[in-house]
């Protein structure tokens, strides 16, 4: 029944009239979502006790970080996936992931660095958080370099879903780099397991304006893969059936 | 800068991105629609164009 359900779903035609459906619903809750946020944000909760108003900033900030991550973590998915099924809709949706993360990746850099500049009182330090973000962030635009350079766009889809591949091993160093090493950026606010450090206003409205973020991201990388699967099938009876 | 005017620059800069990224891809979608467009006719394109998912098998490329 999995196999089954999941092929139909990897049908490029499917692919494309479910997207159709899906992205208004993503984009239409991003935007509500992301006017509460804010509203929450920055007017209902209270000025942090140490940092004032600019810790605000996190609001965006963190939300930018962790989609960073968490596409590149979706765009390995689907390379592994077209690694092992050859399926093209998997090989557009790792392409498509990698130009909104790196959007996320540099948001994510510039945000936290407008934060640290009165809080920490330096916009940059090579701190082992920072330096792997930007890391991250030479990653997606090598990958994005890769994408755009070779002609045959299926034969780049392999070496593409290789060294996406290769590159989530930053992933880990990113997360972990406030355990593994002494940080100058602080250690995880939320956490699964141990108790949350942060007030349950302001940790409902981070989960507010993260699934704004979430939701926004996957309108706009479920988009592209949509429009990028439909050039790439442009042969197909399919695709010429979706022209008027 | 003060507070309001990092939170405000922080602000502007992540609604730019979004902006950036909605136009990037409604260019996309109107580059595919007019390469789509400029296309002969297929021969075949007398069916009814509602591929089914059956057409499509994993390796099949």
């Amino acid at each position: 029944m999995w196999p089954n359900f999941i092929l139909r779903q990897s049908s490029p035609p499917v692919f494309f009239r479910n997207c159709g459906k899906l992205i208004p619903w993503c984009a239409g809750l991003a935007i509500v979502l992301g006017l509460i946020g804010l509203w929450y944000a920055l007017v209902v909760t209270p000025t942090d006790a140490q940092q004032g108003e600019v810790y605000r900033v996190l609001y965006l900030h963190v939300p930018t970080a962790w989609m960073s991550m968490l596409l590149y973590v979706v765009a390995s998915l689907y390379a592994g996936l077209h690694l092992i099924f050859r399926a093209p809709v998997a090989a557009v949706l790792m392409r498509a992931m990698l130009p909104t993360g790196a959007w996320m990746t540099a948001l994510a850099l510039v945000t936290g660095s407008l934060w640290g500049k009165p809080t920490w009182g330096t916009y940059w330090i090579w701190d082992a958080r920072l330096t792997f973000e930007l890391l991250l962030l030479f990653i997606y635009l090598g990958l994005i370099a890769i994408s755009s350079l070779i002609e045959d766009e299926r034969k780049t889809d392999q070496l593409l879903a290789i060294f996406t591949l290769v590159g989530l091993v930053n992933i880990p160093l990113i997360y972990f780099s406030v355990v593994f090493w002494n940080t100058l950026h602080q250690g995880a606010s939320l956490s699964m397991t141990g108790a949350t450090r942060i007030a349950p206003i302001m940790k409902m409205t981070l989960f507010l304006c993260v699934a704004a973020t979430w939701l926004a991201c996957a309108a706009i990388a479920l988009a592209r893969a949509r429009w990028s699967l439909l050039a790439r099938e442009r042969d197909s009876v399919w695709a010429r059936a979706v022209l008027p | 800068m003060n507070a309001t005017e990092t939170i405000a620059v922080c602000l502007g800069l992540t609604l730019l991105v979004l902006l950036i990224e909605v136009l990037a891809v409604r260019r996309l979608r109107q580059t595919t629609l007019a390469q789509l467009g400029a296309q002969e006719p297929l021969a075949s394109d007398s069916s009814s164009g509602t591929a089914s998912a059956s057409e499509w098998r994993p390796h099949a490329e």
